[in-house]
């Protein structure tokens, strides 16, 4: 089989597993550390939220996109 | 994320658990009618410079009333045993130290006290473009696109400066290139920008995904947006109103991934093989191309060759003219360098449903596969494509119409980037 064949072939493997393993070392997100007091519009442009608000509730923070 | 929604609805419900989303796609827009066709119902917050750092998405991160980050994978599998019966019977951890923050001062501009105070030009710049689609704050003109861009751009070449800079910088030029204020060149230096940022840290899959988004079948690992018109169908089935989508959608967009390009294989004919139709000497029609390379270029672990990219094609009307719609589509032909190969020589742009709008083309091009089992071949870039312009054009209302021609040229040059960090 060529390299090239096999490449194709375990190339998402691959990808799958950089996901697997998130790259922590530059989040500003960090498990075991405060979450950031960053502020960001809402995706509408009607509102803002500051993440440092969230204090004191218990809060699931989903980073996601739509594709 | 419809799983999540639907099963942390009950603590939601109940109040005794918060949601909060962030995207890190440059057009808000397209979640917002994602988030209206799933139903989601928790706040969505944009994120386009990526300013959390994430390397990748999704993530999913617990947060404690201390504002911990709760160590660990969540798993949306597991979330009874993980969320319900773990962690949100856990009591809050001990405050751990505040995350780094590179831009301490990025809040609405009209509450900018703290970021004016820091001197921190890049971190003003960026709060201006982040919120300048927001209700009550400024709007960008031509002269403050400029003036943020210029900041973001020295910023990003100051020595020893992160890569994430330069991956911002490359985002503001998208947002002026999708703006009213729009410079001629914008995509392609947003594409370049990002390209040398994901140089510098490979792994940074967000950075990745932002060029990909526009880049070749060859390097999607999915298509992006080819859910919208779903989205968009079943919505008005129900009676709503979908939100509206404020860019269009291109078509590398909406393309799905593909391991091989197909080989020609349809002989086209050439519109205007003697090169008779008169040229476009008024230039009545901008013809902006943008290059959006494979990011495989930017490792030498892919054995993509490189130059293998998606180029995008701008047909825009200048000095008053204008399509005439009921001339048909332009046509534009291709020729790619001795062995390169691309599916089909002869385009269809998009039509000319309003005259003054700009009719869009995109092809792709790969150039000879290499022989692995042979030493390196000489580099195939740069490299020239060639090609002509066929449309049907009016110089201004009431003016003369007619069958114009216009040749250009793109050039494929290898992305400028730094070595990569080290451990990225």
């Amino acid at each position: 089989m060529r390299l090239s064949t096999t490449l194709a072939l375990i190339g998402p493997l691959l990808i799958e597993s950089v996901h697997a393993n998130q790259d922590w070392s530059v989040s500003l997100v960090q498990p075991g550390e405060a979450l950031p007091a960053l502020v960001l519009p809402t995706i509408d442009g009607k509102a803002t939220v500051d993440l440092a608000d969230l204090r004191g509730k218990k809060v699931l923070l989903i980073q996601f996109a739509s594709w | 994320m419809p799983v999540w929604h639907e099963k942390t609805r009950a603590l939601r419900e109940s109040g005794e658990l918060v949601v909060i989303g962030i995207t890190q796609e440059q057009h808000p827009d397209r979640c917002r009618l994602y988030a209206q066709w799933q139903g989601i119902e928790w706040p969505i917050l944009w994120d386009p410079f990526n300013l959390t750092g994430s390397a990748a998405v999704p993530v999913v991160l617990a947060v404690d009333e201390a504002g911990v980050i709760s160590p660990g994978r969540l798993d949306v599998r597991r979330i009874e045993e993980q969320v319900v019966e773990g962690w949100m019977a856990t009591p809050p951890a001990k405050p751990g130290p505040a995350a780094r923050r590179p831009y301490p001062g990025i809040v609405p501009p009209s509450t900018r006290a703290a970021a004016r105070s820091s001197g921190d030009k890049a971190q003003a710049a960026l709060s201006r473009l982040l919120w300048s689609r927001t209700t009550g704050e400024e709007r960008l003109d031509g002269a403050a696109y400029a003036d943020v861009l210029e900041t973001l751009e020295k910023a990003a070449l100051a020595p020893e400066a992160d890569p994430a800079l330069t991956f911002h910088h490359g985002v503001a030029l998208r947002m002026r290139y999708d703006s009213e204020h729009r410079r001629t060149g914008d995509f392609q230096r947003a594409l370049d920008a990002w390209m040398a940022a994901l140089g510098r840290r490979p792994s940074q899959y967000i950075w990745r995904r932002r060029i990909q988004q526009w880049g070749p079948r060859l390097d999607k690992p999915y298509p992006f947006y080819d859910w919208v018109e779903e989205a968009q169908t079943t919505l008005i089935a129900a009676g709503s109103v979908p939100h509206p989508i404020q860019i269009p959608l291109s078509g590398a967009e909406l393309a799905s991934g593909t391991r091989e390009i197909p080989i020609r294989n349809i002989q086209n004919i050439h519109p205007d093989p003697e090169a008779a139709l008169k040229r476009d000497s008024k230039h009545l029609i901008e013809l902006e191309s943008t290059v959006c390379l494979h990011t495989g270029v930017t490792s030498k672990r892919v054995r993509e060759p490189a130059g293998s990219s998606r180029i995008h094609l701008v047909l825009r009307p200048t000095n008053g003219a204008h399509f005439e719609p009921a001339a048909g589509p332009a046509k534009i032909w291709i020729d790619v360098p001795s062995g390169w190969n691309t599916p089909r020589q002869l385009l269809t742009a998009t039509s000319p449903t309003d005259p003054d709008a700009a009719l869009l083309a995109e092809f792709e091009v790969r150039p000879p596969q290499p022989d692995l089992t042979k030493p390196p071949a000489s580099p195939t870039l740069p490299a020239t494509i060639r090609g002509t312009a066929f449309y049907f054009v009016c110089e201004d209302e009431g003016g003369e119409c007619q069958f114009l021609a216009q040749d250009f040229e793109i050039l494929i040059r290898a992305p400028q980037f730094d070595p990569p960090e080290s451990g990225k």
